[in-house]
């Protein structure tokens, strides 16, 4: 335990950070967003909200410099700075995942849909979201974020960043039965 | 001692007992409203134990169970997050897999096309929405819930803020 049973220091410093950690990445997304009008092209969106909660980490390592100045051989502040790193880039991959679903999401799309008609019909809205639209939409993404190239009229294999978390996924769904 | 070892593998064991009793529940039977399941499972009952272990300690001891809730839920809220797209299947992870498996010869757009059905690319994810009650059918036709609207709401306002069109879906 640290000095005096506190855990988290004197003052309000750490509670501060953590809340920080949760609030960073979409201020620093709507900073570079709105406030730079950075990343805007539909390819590079996701690209922008990675490179937010990237950015929003460093502010956080400065913020922590400069409000957790007892750093003393003893005071236990790199696990500090493990344990807050770790909440930021966890809420961090969460907001990810919020923008991404505004941005990708079929749900989403139908329920804007649905506010902006008011009413929907379930075969007006096939016939608008063909399945060769939504392939295509996704074809262009994988495209723009480099996990497709392609040669003459055929898609092949890019980046490959994106297979381990896909093996991952559809290792996930057979544990969890969810093809049943 | 450091508390924070202790603290990080506090909040990790409640989230993998959370995980381990979210497997062996789905596996046997999926239940209807996933999502408020997820929730519930992952955030309602581990807030109440956590509450518990706040309320019966004291100091310190008090204090390093907020921090360990805190762990836990940053841990459930990156896995309930991730559990739309292991549901739904996610069709772009579907396309790399699939390209990647073709190899050098790769796949052309019809091919890719034919991976999917309509019914899967829009007609379950149309059911999603009616199961988990944020669309019902109202009078001879579709339309949003309550719940539906707020989301539906957020979304639009939150691209708005970041000068954004909505998304392609």
């Amino acid at each position: 335990m640290t000095a005096g049973g506190n855990i988290t220091g004197p003052g309000i410093a750490f509670p501060v950070l953590i809340a920080l950690s949760v609030l960073l990445p979409p201020l620093i997304h709507l900073i570079v967003s709105r406030g730079m009008g950075l990343y805007r092209d539909k390819a590079l969106r996701q690209k922008g909200a990675i490179v937010s909660v990237i950015a929003g980490a460093a502010v956080l390592l400065i913020l922590f410099i400069v409000l957790e100045p007892a750093r003393a051989p003893g005071s236990g502040w790199p696990w500090k700075i493990i344990y807050l790193l770790g909440i930021y880039f966890l809420f961090g991959y969460v907001y990810f995942h919020i923008f991404n679903m505004s941005e990708t999401a079929r749900r989403i799309r139908i329920l804007a849909h649905g506010h902006r008609e008011g009413r929907m019909v379930k075969e007006e809205l096939t016939q608008n979201y063909t399945r060769r639209e939504m392939v295509e939409i996704r074809v262009a993404r994988l495209l723009a974020l480099g996990e497709l190239r392609k040669r003459d009229s055929r898609y092949i294999g890019g980046k490959g960043l994106l297979i381990p978390p896909a093996r991952a996924v559809f290792a996930f769904r057979r544990l969890l039965r969810l093809d049943r | 001692m450091n508390p924070f070892p202790s603290i990080l593998i506090r909040g990790t064991i409640t989230f993998l007992a959370a995980l381990i009793v979210h497997i062996v529940f789905w596996r046997a039977k999926r239940p209807p409203r996933e999502m408020a399941w997820l929730v519930f499972l992952f955030l309602a009952l581990p807030l109440a134990l956590y509450s518990f272990l706040f309320l019966v300690c004291r100091d310190a001891a008090a204090t390093s169970w907020v921090l360990a809730f805190i762990w836990h839920t940053a841990l459930s809220a990156a896995y309930i997050m991730t559990y739309p797209p292991i549901q739904a299947g996610c069709p772009s992870l579907k396309i790399v897999l699939a390209v990647n498996r073709a190899g050098r010869k790769g796949l052309s757009l019809e091919e890719i096309t034919d991976l999917f059905s309509e019914e899967a690319m829009f007609g379950d994810r149309f059911n999603d929405l009616i199961e988990d009650g944020l669309i019902s059918w109202k009078y001879d036709t579709w339309g949003i819930s309550g719940t539906g609207q707020l989301i539906a709401r957020f979304f639009i306002f939150y691209r708005k803020l970041l000068k954004l069109p909505l998304g392609e879906g």
